[in-house]
């Protein structure tokens, strides 16, 4: 997993390695770090599918009533979410 | 009316800085950051934050205060009353300021700000609960860019967080060395290999590491910033992912030397209830408004300081003991109590640039008054300072002092001494009154029943 993930790391840095114009914000005082800022962008749209997929899972046990008194007062973000689109 | 002293802490970021005036703290916020200060009150994120105790409020003054030119607004923030570093808290002080963090960087998100940076040290205890005390720390969220502060948040909570967890709670003192938070490379390798199979970890930490050696060169390819593209989705399922891994981590105080101490004290129930009852009253007679609880153990002592109407910072060396503090704190309620993690042979000592960012333990003094119970053979027989040093040091902390004194014939100190020769010849009750005699008179001495230890309150002599 770990190889391939690297793989594609790499595939996508390279790819981002073109496009030279980088509109930083202007108040951004902190090194986000070249390899950390890749990285995140692979990481996000992994945990962001799962989020996604979370949420809805979520939806779907609210639709069939089976959500817990204990999921329902930690109120998670995917919950929160899942709240907002129904 | 004194000039304006700016906060040796405070330069990194050009958005504004803290600065002294008349013993009151204000922050310049500079007109470069006009656009986000305004989006942080107009948008409520302000107002919402505040209200649920996540965020300092401040009052607006004139900017004529500002002591730079380029000033867009003077504020003075509510006051802290004690300002503690990362590498002072116990593994659930720093997890509740990271999920803290995150808290306010889910609600900034739905406001359509962002946080820009995520340092451990901006954030804060008051009354026992973390809140974010740097005012500048959000910018207008840019719909597709990245988070630009997730290597830090990894760096000062994450990581740390895992090696406390999964690894050894004194790690937490690496925060000591690396001001910028644990580097992620040296966090992955002291990591146990088990933690590659945890996804959070694995993620946050280990691949996390290996891309950022990975990419190391990108900036003397002299290709600029890498564009990088994050949807929202992709940053809200980044910040439940850190908040999982955050929660998935914890640390079970035990097996640590003193955690236990209350259930293994030499004292009878009448001599444990004639010393609180001493303390209570000697706290009473010196009505200090601040206190440094030295040794507090679990905090016992300290909170009759804080019944009494002081402000308290509860301190000991086992971390152990300030997870328990912290955790009955949570319990009971919002109150001015901080239990903190302190070596007293080694205290915190001024450090980063200049060594003037994080201030040293007396730096942050002085308080009304110290308490020092239970602690001085440790200091004394444990780790060979002389009395009279210790007198000196103490009476740079206060001009009052309650401390304990713990004869020989007690039976802690000799179970200090029962693995050892005894070279302390100068350890007797008189020897503790002359050391002490130098700096401070004795208000009032109280044995303690059905024990062989003596309760003084001093104060400090006028030089």
């Amino acid at each position: 997993v770990e190889v391939q993930t690297m793989d594609l790391g790499l595939a996508v840095a390279l790819a981002f390695a073109f496009q030279l114009a980088f509109a930083a914000d202007a108040n951004a005082y902190l090194d986000p770090g070249a390899g950390s800022f890749i990285f995140q962008t692979i990481v996000a749209m992994v945990v962001g599918a799962g989020f996604v997929m979370k949420t809805y899972w979520q939806r779907i046990k609210a639709f069939f009533g089976r959500r817990t008194a204990t999921s329902t007062e930690n109120g998670s973000a995917a919950e929160k979410d899942a709240g907002d689109r129904s | 009316v004194t000039a304006a002293e700016a906060v040796a802490g405070s330069f990194r970021d050009p958005s504004g800085f803290l600065f002294t005036k008349n013993g009151t703290l204000y922050r310049q916020v500079n007109e470069r950051y006009r656009q986000s200060w305004d989006a942080l009150h107009e948008s409520g994120l302000y107002l919402e934050l505040v209200g649920d105790g996540l965020l300092i409020p401040h009052a607006e003054v004139s900017t004529e205060l500002a002591p730079r030119p380029g000033a867009h607004r003077v504020i003075r923030p509510e006051p802290i009353h004690f300002i503690s570093y990362p590498y002072e808290w116990c593994f659930s002080q720093l997890q509740d300021a990271a999920l803290a963090t995150l808290r306010i960087q889910e609600r900034a998100l739905e406001r359509n700000l962002i946080l820009k940076d995520a340092s451990a040290y901006n954030i804060q205890f008051r009354d026992g609960r973390p809140l974010l005390i740097d005012t500048l720390s959000f910018e207008p969220y840019v719909e597709g860019t990245p988070w630009v502060a997730y290597r830090q948040f990894c760096q000062h909570f994450l990581a740390p967080l895992a090696l406390m967890a999964c690894r050894d709670v004194r790690l937490g003192q690496l925060l000591r060395v690396y001001i910028d938070g644990v580097p992620l490379d040296l966090a992955s390798r002291l990591l146990p290999l088990r933690t590659r199979l945890r996804f959070g970890l694995l993620t946050h930490i280990h691949l996390h590491a290996s891309s950022q050696t990975r990419h190391a060169d990108v900036g003397a390819r002299g290709t600029g910033a890498p564009a990088a593209h994050v949807s929202r989705t992709g940053l809200r399922g980044l910040i439940d992912s850190l908040q999982s891994s955050v929660r998935k981590l914890s640390w079970q105080a035990g097996g640590t030397e003193w955690g236990d101490y209350y259930d293994d004290t030499n004292y009878s129930a009448p001599g444990a209830d004639h010393k609180a009852e001493v303390v209570r009253k000697l706290v009473g007679l010196a009505t200090p408004a601040t206190v440094w609880d030295l040794g507090g153990n679990t905090g016992v002592f300290s909170r009759l300081a804080v019944e009494a109407g002081s402000h308290v910072v509860s301190w000991d060396v086992d971390p152990a003991a300030v997870e328990k503090n912290y955790r009955h704190l949570r319990e009971e309620g919002p109150r001015p109590l901080l239990p903190l993690l302190l070596d007293l042979t080694n205290p915190s000592a001024g450090i980063g640039w200049a060594n003037e960012e994080r201030m040293s333990l007396a730096d942050r003094g002085p308080v009304d008054l110290v308490m020092a119970l239970a602690l001085v053979h440790h200091l004394a027989i444990s780790n060979n300072v002389p009395l009279p040093r210790i007198a000196a040091f103490l009476a740079s902390l206060s001009p009052q002092l309650l401390i304990e004194f713990v004869p020989k014939q007690d039976s802690q100190v000799q179970r200090l001494l029962a693995t050892r020769a005894d070279i302390f010849d100068d350890y007797t009750q008189a020897g503790f009154e002359a050391a002490f005699g130098q700096h401070y008179e004795t208000l009032e001495a109280h044995p303690i029943r059905e024990s062989v230890r003596t309760l003084y309150l001093f104060r400090r002599k006028r030089t």
